[in-house]
């Protein structure tokens, strides 16, 4: 493989590249994930063809492992150069990504073959069947081949339509928008929204706004209220369907919190997610790495400044947060929270256990009711006053639990023995499939006397036939595409110069049926530019 | 009997012409969604030009385009839209040529 450069390196390792996409809900299995299947072959070609096609992927799948392998190999040695492990990882998550594509291509009937199916394959009329048992090949999952980690979460890209920016024009001078969004661990599965577009509207009314997200009909999912976008910063929302939206607070105008929304009617800003479904491609393999601490956080103890009786500032509702850049977030730890109170003109001061300062604000006003501050870090606690006069200091220790990055537990060593025991799982596979092949031949050497030794049998079609009917799924024995169109154009363009006809056999269309189509195309045209604008972010070559 | 409307041979002609129009344009839109990767409209496009064939015009030929529209919709079905592309461009021409030698031979 060529070497990669430091923006594919980025790709390659970002921690949704190679992500799969994923119909069910979260936590849902679908029926046939669960059991094995029964796979039957009609005949003794059908049987030949998906013995063939399977062994023409086995091997596929051998050389792959095998790069697989000696990259694993070359990054034990190469432990002191970051960048040269960081393409490794890049390359082996890259290998690994597309040796599940070639497992599930690997179809019969639509049924995936290398997911511990048993394999019945029809010998013809007067022979036993042979059966077949196959191994659990993918790189994930329980049983499988133990080489990467999958974890069911959701992409969501923000974007703007046309008509969001439209509608949005006059609103710029709230400086509210919305700037990201995240997928929320261990939220409600039930409530999971669809892998579609949604609208999200802001109504902004200061510190007591409200943020709705809508389907594409314009049906209400969730609304939350009480959302203070008064201020600068950032302001987080949670959903229950388990959606984070981040909403940056930038203010052109600092008479906008004097507005009176008690008479004025709320500013509304639109913009649009795109949530898709997905499971994680993820190598993984420390020590311990599969049942780590949840990623969150939380106070040690509860402090306060004050009492109930002259006011008091109390500490709650710590959160982890997305960090502003991907370079300053916050490592697992513990942490000490240290505000010097003086009312409206606050400090607030986050160190480590070492004693580092990781988080510095001033000259925050800590006389509201329910203040939130977000640290760059990726950390944001919610500070309750409830009418505190007198100034003071409080300490609050937070601990923090967030899983760094998956490089970082990354053991290469490791990661060879591991290929090396699925290496041995793929010959075993492919031992057993050879031998089922030269069982067939027997069989049908023993039942076609005729047909000589070595010679190709009826059944035995060429390499390219066998693998279509591998990935063609369903339909049929062999794919239709294996006819020739050009052929078939050329017949058809012979017909429409040489018959005096040929117009009135095609050109017969109503005008409803032309105008029904137009109505449907500008309606699915409609739908992917709403899809469109957010674009899937990332689409990376799989080698 | 009455002598023809003297519109009537125009009229014919018109709706002649505006039926082979739509028949481009039923091609036209479902080339185009099937560049954008939009299935929905090229399922219903392929459809509405095989439903639409008249055997009895020429049997072989309706038999052909029937075959070839069958090719397109599975190959835009398993995601291969050049070959769908091939077809429907390789169909609107011909269909084009065959329109212009119609109107040279009037």
């Amino acid at each position: 493989m060529e070497r990669l450069t430091t923006s594919q390196i980025s790709d390659f390792n970002n921690p949704l590249a190679f992500a799969r996409d994923r119909e069910a809900r979260v936590g849902q299995a679908t029926l046939d994930s669960r059991s094995s299947q029964n796979i039957r072959t009609g005949d003794r070609e059908a049987s030949f063809r998906l013995i063939k096609g399977a062994t023409e992927r086995l091997e596929t799948m051998r050389a792959n492992l095998q790069s697989m392998l000696e990259l694993s190999r070359s990054g034990q040695r190469s432990t002191n150069n970051a960048r040269r492990t960081e393409e490794i990882y890049g390359k082996l998550r890259s290998l690994s990504a597309g040796f599940d594509q070639v497992v599930d291509s690997v179809r019969f009937d639509g049924k995936p073959i290398f997911e511990g199916n048993q394999l019945t394959l029809a010998m013809g009329s007067g022979s036993r069947p042979l059966t077949l048992e196959t191994s659990k090949l993918l790189t994930h999952g329980e049983g499988s081949l133990n080489l990467s980690n999958s974890r069911q979460t959701a992409e969501i890209t923000v974007f703007e339509t046309v008509d969001d920016v439209i509608l949005n024009q006059n609103t710029d001078f709230t400086g509210v928008r919305l700037a990201g969004a995240s997928y929320i661990e261990g939220s409600n599965p039930a409530l999971e929204l669809d892998n579609t577009n949604y609208k999200v509207q802001i109504q902004f009314t200061g510190n007591n706004s409200a943020v709705e997200i809508r389907d594409r009909l314009g049906t209400l999912v969730e609304r939350r209220e009480g959302v203070d976008l008064s201020g600068r910063g950032r302001e987080f929302v949670d959903f229950d369907s388990g959606v984070r939206l981040e909403i940056e607070k930038e203010p052109l105008l600092d008479q906008l919190n004097d507005l009176d929304f008690t008479i004025e009617n709320p500013i509304e800003i639109n913009s649009s997610i795109l949530y898709r479904r997905v499971d994680t491609h993820t190598l993984r393999n420390a020590e311990g790495a599969q049942s780590d601490t949840p990623d969150g956080a939380s106070l040690l103890f509860g402090g306060r400044l004050g009492n109930a009786e002259t006011g008091q500032l109390t500490v709650s509702d710590p959160q982890l947060t997305p960090p502003a850049d991907r370079g300053s977030a916050l490592e697992s730890g513990f942490y000490n929270m240290n505000i010097d109170y003086r009312g409206e003109n606050s400090t607030v001061r986050l160190t480590d256990a070492l004693g580092r300062i990781r988080g510095f604000k001033f000259g925050v006003d800590l006389t509201g009711e329910r203040n939130t501050l977000t640290f760059d870090g990726g950390l944001s606690v919610t500070v309750e006053n409830t009418g505190l006069k007198e100034n003071g200091n409080l300490q609050i220790p937070i601990e923090l639990n967030r899983r760094p990055p998956a490089i970082e537990e990354f053991d290469f060593r490791k990661y060879t023995r591991q290929i090396e025991n699925a290496m041995e799982v793929v010959e075993t596979e492919l031992e057993k499939m050879l031998e089922t092949k030269d069982k067939i031949q027997e069989i049908n050497t023993q039942r076609n006397p005729n047909a000589r030794e070595n010679a190709q049998t009826a059944a035995s079609l060429s390499a390219s036939n066998s693998l279509n009917i591998l990935s063609g799924g369903g339909s049929g024995p062999l794919s239709i595409l294996n006819g020739d169109p050009s052929q078939q154009l050329s017949q058809a363009a012979n017909s429409i110069f040489a018959s005096t006809s040929a117009l009135q056999t095609q050109a017969t269309q109503t005008p409803e049926q032309l105008r029904s189509l137009q109505q449907a195309s500008a309606a699915n045209l409609l739908g992917s530019a709403l899809g469109q604008g957010g674009g899937n972010p990332l689409s990376l070559p799989l080698t | 009997m009455l002598p023809a409307h003297p519109y009537a041979t125009t009229v014919h002609t018109e709706s002649r012409q505006a039926t082979v129009e739509r028949m481009l344009e039923v091609y036209r839109i479902t080339i185009e969604a099937n560049s954008i990767g939009d299935k929905e409209t090229v399922a219903h496009g392929l459809a509405l030009l095989k439903r639409t064939l008249d055997p009895q015009a020429d049997l072989l030929l309706a038999r052909q385009l029937s075959e070839l529209y069958t090719i397109a919709e599975t190959a835009s079905r398993e995601n291969n839209p050049e070959i769908t592309a091939e077809i429907l461009e390789t169909l609107r021409g011909q269909w084009i040529a065959r329109r212009r030698l119609d109107k040279i031979r009037k």
